[in-house]
């Protein structure tokens, strides 16, 4: 419903947005895109790139081995197209004639892609996102399928947005209803309030460098299994470490 | 204009109310809809359900019976992903939930409509509408149903993303469960449920999923809703050992 838009531009929307609707976490949902842009967007080579604070990329999905080491040599040698405004492209016609970035262009070119056209995404957790396609011949993506691209870089950029967004509030709620959980196992088995519960668990994950969520999750996974005696490897009290 | 932009232009001119935009939904899709009510849960894979809004007491019963029960259009509709639509209570559609359907029923409900709020395979919960009278939703009704359901994702999720930015421009508290004020703020939760589960699990020495089917029947057998049962739980008044 929400993915689906009237566009000027010939693209199979509705299958993309019926395609999406089987994701079941970002990455699913970046396959399925980076798949849309195989066979919708004329690309050898797709995949979806999200860049950290420092610029350094990695790929939620890619749909050959050749971009992740196009991204490897990028990221090693600090040079490369990269992190991009929403709604900005960057073409590189020819990699055998890479003049922006020289060494980067010749690694590309020794790996078969000789043309690429990155197109900027709305940020996926928390980072700037590009839709990378790739190509064995120069000269693949030119100025006449530049707004079919940016259409659908548009579209798969919202329904990811719209998919980073859900996963990121199921996830925090998983969270809380497990640290919810795991403050009740350790009330009961140290006969403390859910505060001092709390302060426990925060204690514990201080002393031993792992987050109140890991606590949290191992604490309820054992409880699960069910098979652990409550009382005998949990007899230290509230401080001590466990 | 769309049917979505109908539904957030409507809701916009009631903003200005002291009431809260999962509330206005739940009342404007009764004024639209010709429904007797409506309401939006979050939810999670045991059945445990955070009601978010309630267009009347009512509408949150209906919501507390399926939390107590672990049964219910809600959570057949959240576990499958799909749409369930049971017309009339008082004939089949009412005999798949043993405990919901009559008890419903006596709540002078008949027909339960229940949308699961997803995007792609990821679920967050339930939008569920019902009437008085028996009666199928016309295509029509159904759709603005959807569109409905439709503006209520967004809706949670647009709350979420508004106290994750207000709970990064302010120091992390030390309240009780100061693990994530962001979600806390943007919905009222009830923690007991969950806390409550972890202690019985202790105390009978089982796991989560059966101690929480022990809360269930312990309430079931009171005839007392699970949040009761789970407070008294944390408050000690109530052993499983």
């Amino acid at each position: 419903m929400i993915l689906v838009v009237d566009e000027p531009v010939a693209l199979p929307v509705p299958e993309l947005a019926a395609a999406l609707d089987e994701a079941h976490t970002l990455e699913h949902a970046s396959r399925i895109a980076a798949g849309f842009a195989l066979t919708s967007l004329d690309a050898d080579v797709a995949g979806v790139i999200t860049y950290d604070a420092d610029g350094s990329s990695s790929a939620l999905a890619v749909t050959g081995q050749v971009l992740l080491d196009l991204h490897a040599e990028r990221n090693a040698l600090a040079s490369g197209p990269g992190a991009l405004p929403c709604g900005s492209v960057i073409t590189v016609s020819d990699t055998r004639h890479g003049e922006r970035w020289p060494e980067w262009s010749a690694a590309a070119a020794r790996h078969g892609v000789l043309s690429l056209r990155l197109l900027g995404l709305q940020a996926l957790r928390g980072q700037a996102a590009t839709l990378d396609l790739c190509s064995h011949r120069a000269d693949s993506f030119g100025s006449d399928d530049l707004a079919r691209h940016m259409a659908g870089a548009e579209h798969i950029g919202l329904a990811l947005r719209l998919i980073d967004r859900i996963e990121h509030l199921e996830q925090a709620m998983q969270t809380r209803d497990e640290i919810s959980r795991a403050q009740g196992i350790v009330m009961e088995r140290h006969s403390v309030n859910a505060a001092e519960a709390m302060a426990f668990l925060r204690r514990v994950s201080q002393s031993s460098q792992v987050k109140v969520r890991q606590l949290a999750r191992d604490l309820t996974s054992e409880a699960t299994s069910g098979v652990t005696d409550p009382d005998v490897p949990h007899k230290s009290a509230p401080g001590s470490h466990e | 204009m769309t049917a979505v932009t109908e539904i957030v232009m409507s809701l916009m001119d009631g903003v200005a109310e002291e009431t809260s935009l999962p509330d206005l939904l739940c009342r404007d899709a009764c004024r639209r809809l010709g429904l007797s009510g409506a309401g939006i849960a979050l939810m999670d894979s045991s059945g445990v359900m955070e009601q978010i809004a309630g267009s009347d007491e009512r509408a949150r019963t209906l919501e507390n019976l399926q939390l107590t029960l672990g049964e219910g259009p809600c959570i057949d509709a959240y576990q499958s992903g799909s749409l369930v639509l049971t017309p009339d209570l008082s004939g089949d559609g009412g005999k798949r939930w043993p405990g919901y359907g009559p008890a419903a029923q006596g709540l002078g409900v008949r027909a339960v409509f229940c949308y699961p709020l997803r995007i792609g395979g990821i679920r967050l919960g339930v939008f569920d509408i019902f009437r008085d009278r028996a009666g199928t939703l016309e295509d029509e009704e159904l759709g603005l149903a959807l569109d409905y359901a439709d503006v209520a994702i967004l809706i949670l999720l647009h709350l979420h993303s508004l106290e994750l930015e207000r709970s990064a421009a302010k120091p992390v508290g030390d309240s009780v469960r100061a693990v994530d004020p962001a979600l806390d703020n943007a919905f009222r939760s009830h923690p007991e449920v969950h806390q409550a589960t972890g202690m019985a699990s202790v105390q009978a020495g089982v796991g989560l999923r059966e101690a929480l089917l022990m809360l269930r029947a312990h309430a079931f057998a009171s005839d007392r809703t699970l949040d009761d049962v789970a407070h008294d739980v944390v408050d000690r008044a109530i052993r499983f050992s």
